[in-house]
């Protein structure tokens, strides 16, 4: 049984992820919270919580990435907020989440991201390579010390934000799934080693000159 | 007969025009040739009667040169190169003959006709024959035919030839290079002019569908959205119906009225938006291709249109045959190229038994190809439809529309 915490400051948001989640075979909501001080004690009284499922603004207009950073590093954290933006995706996944969906994707979308995400992976929806290709190519240019995906990562990574599921990739790319599995695990070490404070300053900068900011949940 | 010496049967007025001067280059210069001859024979005549051969070398040399003047006349434009091959020859052999009759009759300086005629009549080499390889040998095998007769048969001192033999290579060179240039200043030309032309028709297009447009929003939308906002009058099923249909005709006409777009992203987002009304849910990233795409010029409003297009009749497949509710469309520029995938994970079909999935296959891939680049449609049955279109960003194209940067949809 994968015993889940919800993290997330509207009722009815919390409500809608504690539905889904019971739609799940052998999954538990043990804990529904709204604040991070009441996350911190929840999950300290309750070392059963396999994952955490939280919004990403929490009461206020700045994103949580210095929770997130703290949470990941005692269980897995999937990342649900309604911001596409490519500073709160990349922030998130640099914190250590081990997935981001936005509140728009799809149930099934999500099932899968918990599904994976418990099972200790990382999920790479289709949104966020897209993002991370961009990001990464971005990085590159104005940072040195950004680590450079490999031709076959590169590759993995173009093909995820295709649209394209990790067995369709492996057989287009003539590999075992298990390949495309590792390349997806390369990548989001890549994406986290280095100066991550720096990457993530550069992130926040560029996607603060070029959007603006989204509406918080 | 090679591309570079005639005008296509389907060439354009610049080219047409472009062969027609070269032409009257290539009679101008074989008439100069001929006098050259008709004064040698004229002035030699005048000192010895002339013997048999020399009049018949004259006359079968003019009557060569008329034969190809006459059927460059005829054709409009300079002799194909495989006769102008066989002049060369002829040219030869005639500089032979010509040396060993001037050298009996002790008449070299006055009655070895066949050299200064062959300058002239060489530059035909230059208009007719395509640079290369063949304009090259032409051009040596007349130099050699020159060289080795008044060696050989004159015993002209090679101080004297070799100089007198770079004479044709100048002429040659000469005349190939006003050709070259004359020919491609003609099919530039004569794509500017197909461009515009296609510029003009769309044009003509759109400003007829603007037409339409005003009429059906001021005659019919208008009605319907008062429909729908007064929902007393309509049943729930009705007035959902409506809501869609209103929806859908407020994007056509918004369409038809829309300026020619040149930002990709922009159009693919309405694309995705117009098919999410219609019932399809269309994720759309293109993430990757802003990125990439700032600070570089933006696309061709006819790349956009071809893209946008295929991408179209990519997701309206995918509505009327993959039953699935939805599509993937991805758009990204990788080594300056642009490339927009649209992929489902529905039933697929098998490529050569299925008419809809071939129809849809041959229609993409012929609208990309049309614009300079390629669509390719995968599927198989329960694989779902992957389709990827590429454009690279310097493709020429037939119909741009202009490069500043304007927002609005594709076409429909």
């Amino acid at each position: 049984m994968l015993h889940i915490a919800v993290l997330d400051d509207h009722p009815v948001a919390r409500h809608g992820l504690k539905s889904m989640l019971a739609a799940l075979p052998d999954c538990d909501v043990a804990v529904s919270v709204a604040s991070l001080d009441e996350a911190r004690a929840a999950l300290g009284d309750d070392p059963r919580i396999g994952l955490l499922v939280a919004d990403l603004y929490l009461d206020g207009g700045r994103p949580s990435i210095s929770a997130i950073s703290e949470f990941a590093e005692r269980l897995p954290v999937l990342v649900m907020s309604a911001s596409a933006r490519r500073a709160d995706v990349i922030g998130a996944i640099r914190a250590g989440a081990a997935g981001y969906l936005t509140k728009s994707s799809s149930p099934e979308l999500f099932r899968s991201a918990v599904m994976t995400v418990a099972a200790g992976g990382f999920f790479l929806a289709a949104e966020l390579a897209d993002l991370l290709q961009a990001e990464l190519a971005a990085s590159a240019a104005t940072i040195e010390a950004v680590p450079r995906l490999s031709d076959r990562e590169e590759e993995t990574l173009s093909y995820i934000a295709r649209g394209f599921t990790h067995a369709q990739i492996a057989t287009r790319m003539h590999v075992r799934k298990s390949t495309i599995d590792t390349y997806v695990e390369r990548i989001r070490t890549k994406l986290q080693v280095g100066n991550k404070a720096d990457l993530t300053r550069a992130a926040l900068r560029r996607a603060d000159a070029a959007e603006p900011r989204p509406d918080t949940q | 007969m090679s591309r570079a010496d005639a005008g296509h049967p389907s060439s354009g007025a610049g080219a047409e025009h472009a062969e027609r001067v070269l032409m009257r280059a290539f009679v101008l210069f074989r008439l100069g040739g001929l006098l050259q001859i008709g004064v040698a024979v004229v002035t030699a005549g005048t000192r010895q009667p002339h013997s048999l051969a020399v009049v018949s070398l004259a006359a079968v040399i003019t009557a060569e040169s008329l034969g190809l003047v006459a059927l460059a006349v005829r054709r409009h434009r300079v002799p194909p190169a495989t006769l102008i091959a066989l002049d060369v020859c002829l040219c030869v052999a005639g500089l032979f003959v010509g040396a060993v009759l001037a050298r009996r009759q002790d008449a070299h300086s006055w009655g070895y006709f066949m050299y200064p005629y062959s300058l002239l009549a060489g530059v035909g080499i230059g208009l007719g024959m395509r640079p290369g390889l063949s304009l090259a040998c032409g051009t040596g095998v007349l130099m050699g035919g020159y060289i080795g007769s008044a060696l050989t048969e004159l015993g002209d001192p090679v101080w004297n030839v070799i100089p007198n033999s770079l004479t044709y290579v100048c002429n040659i060179a000469i005349a190939a290079i006003v050709a070259h240039t004359l020919r491609r200043d003609g099919r530039n030309l004569d794509r500017l002019s197909m461009r515009l032309a296609h510029e003009e028709s769309r044009r003509a297009r759109e400003q007829e569908r603007a037409r339409q447009a005003r009429l059906l929003h001021d005659r019919i939308l208008q009605t319907l959205e008062t429909l729908v906002r007064d929902d007393r009058k309509l049943d729930g099923v009705l007035r959902d119906r409506l809501v869609a249909e209103t929806g859908w005709l407020r994007a056509f006409v918004r369409d038809g009225e829309a300026e020619p777009c040149d930002d990709l992203e922009e159009a693919l987002r309405l694309l995705a938006e117009e098919k999410t009304l219609a019932g399809l849910r269309v994720e759309l990233h293109s993430e990757q291709l802003r990125t990439a795409a700032r600070g570089l010029p933006p696309p061709s409003v006819a790349t956009v249109e071809a893209i946008v297009g295929a991408a179209r009749e990519a997701l309206t497949n995918v509505q009327k045959h993959a039953a699935v509710d939805r599509a993937v469309v991805r758009a990204e520029l990788t080594d300056g190229e642009y490339i927009v995938t649209v992929l489902d994970h529905g039933r697929g079909f098998i490529a050569d038994a299925s008419a809809a999935g071939t129809g849809v296959r041959e229609s993409i891939k012929a609208r990309m190809a049309e614009a300079g680049g390629s669509g390719t449609v995968e599927s198989g049955p329960g694989d779902g439809t992957y389709v990827e279109l590429r454009l690279h960003a310097t493709a020429p194209s037939t119909g741009d529309g202009g490069t500043g940067r304007r927002v609005g949809p594709g076409q429909r």
